[in-house]
């Protein structure tokens, strides 16, 4: 961990630099350019944390379609920003309060990567840490539960796939716990990843993946409505930007 | 010192470099030319932070980062020759 922190901090130096830049650029190209390189640094500092899901994502997304995405906006509102009159003194204020009282929320967050934190301690947490929220035991034995685990586990990562994984998800877990109990692919890694995930988000992600995706898409049908009524009936919809998308 | 560190500090020295270049630089060509080489600075920076710390995954996003890095610049450059995105 201590190793990380000159990194960490240069490259956090760099973002800065990076984001001010972005603000003060006429130049929309220069902004856009800009502004993937501030997503591929801030991927760095996201690996750096371990974060290696929210590190694809913003790599993926802020790097590589926003910016094809911000230059199909560029075709349509040309590459120059027309000069401002200074800083709008209202915005600024709410601006800098937001950040501060931000900041102060801060500090009440426990230190990263603390085992006291409340998500570990935390009775729902630790139910989420073992997987066991909304689990049916269907059998008692003691010495079983750590196949357990592992049927639950496995039984949700193939739900991920199946189209209504809220139904199926139980039902896997009834029929399959007799047959990972056997499956000696299934016993050969017994470690950390083995029996149960050892990151809470992770093990959320894992374990409640039919209720992640299912929320997911309720968000991306939101933001495709919000997209069709802020984008019709304007001139003829332009075809660039969706050939880009 | 860790070997591998003095080598990650290096990477950002020269990232920093680069991105002195992207932003000051007069022409299209230049920004775009360093954005392509941060993005590569950026993929050995993550092989070396997977070595700072024992971590084999890292390798993996190196290569999606390779991979964006390309479609990104090609996406800028076909921006810049026609103006538009599309075929």
């Amino acid at each position: 961990m201590d190793s990380v922190f000159p990194v960490d901090l240069l490259l956090l130096a760099l973002v800065v630099v990076i984001g001010v830049a972005t603000i003060r650029a006429r130049d929309l190209l220069a902004s856009t350019l800009l502004l993937g390189v501030y997503s591929l640094l801030m991927a760095l500092v996201w690996t750096n944390m371990f974060a290696m899901d929210v590190a694809f994502t913003e790599a993926a997304v802020g790097a590589g379609i926003s910016t094809v995405l911000l230059l199909g906006t560029l075709i349509v509102v040309g590459r120059e920003e027309r000069p401002s009159r200074g800083p709008h003194g209202a915005a600024l204020l709410v601006t800098i309060l937001t950040g501060a009282a931000l900041l102060y929320g801060t500090t009440d967050m426990p230190a990263f990567g603390d085992p006291n934190a409340p998500v570990h301690t935390d009775a729902v947490g630790r139910k989420y840490i073992a997987q066991e929220v909304g689990k049916v035991h269907p059998v008692a034995h003691h010495h079983d539960d750590t196949h357990h685990d592992e049927a639950h586990h496995d039984g949700a990562d193939h739900s991920a796939d199946d189209h209504e994984p809220d139904t199926s998800a139980p039902a896997e877990h009834h029929g399959g716990s007799s047959e990972i109990h056997g499956d000696p692919a299934q016993d050969a890694h017994h470690g950390d990843y083995g029996t149960h995930v050892p990151n809470l988000v992770t093990a959320v992600l894992a374990a409640y993946r039919g209720y992640d995706t299912m929320f997911e898409t309720a968000v991306i049908f939101t933001a495709g409505v919000c997209l069709i009524v802020l984008l019709r009936d304007r001139r003829s919809p332009p075809k660039e930007t969706e050939a880009a998308a | 010192m860790n070997p591998v560190l003095i080598a990650s500090v290096l990477v950002l020295i020269g990232l920093a470099l680069v991105l002195i270049r992207t932003l000051r630089g007069p022409g299209v060509f230049d920004r775009i030319l360093g954005v392509n080489m941060i993005g590569t600075k950026a993929v050995i920076l993550l092989c070396l932070l997977g070595f700072l710390e024992d971590r084999g995954g890292f390798l993996d996003i190196a290569l999606l980062y390779a991979l964006i890095n390309f479609v990104g610049t090609i996406a800028i450059l076909k921006f810049v020759e026609f103006r538009r995105l599309g075929a």
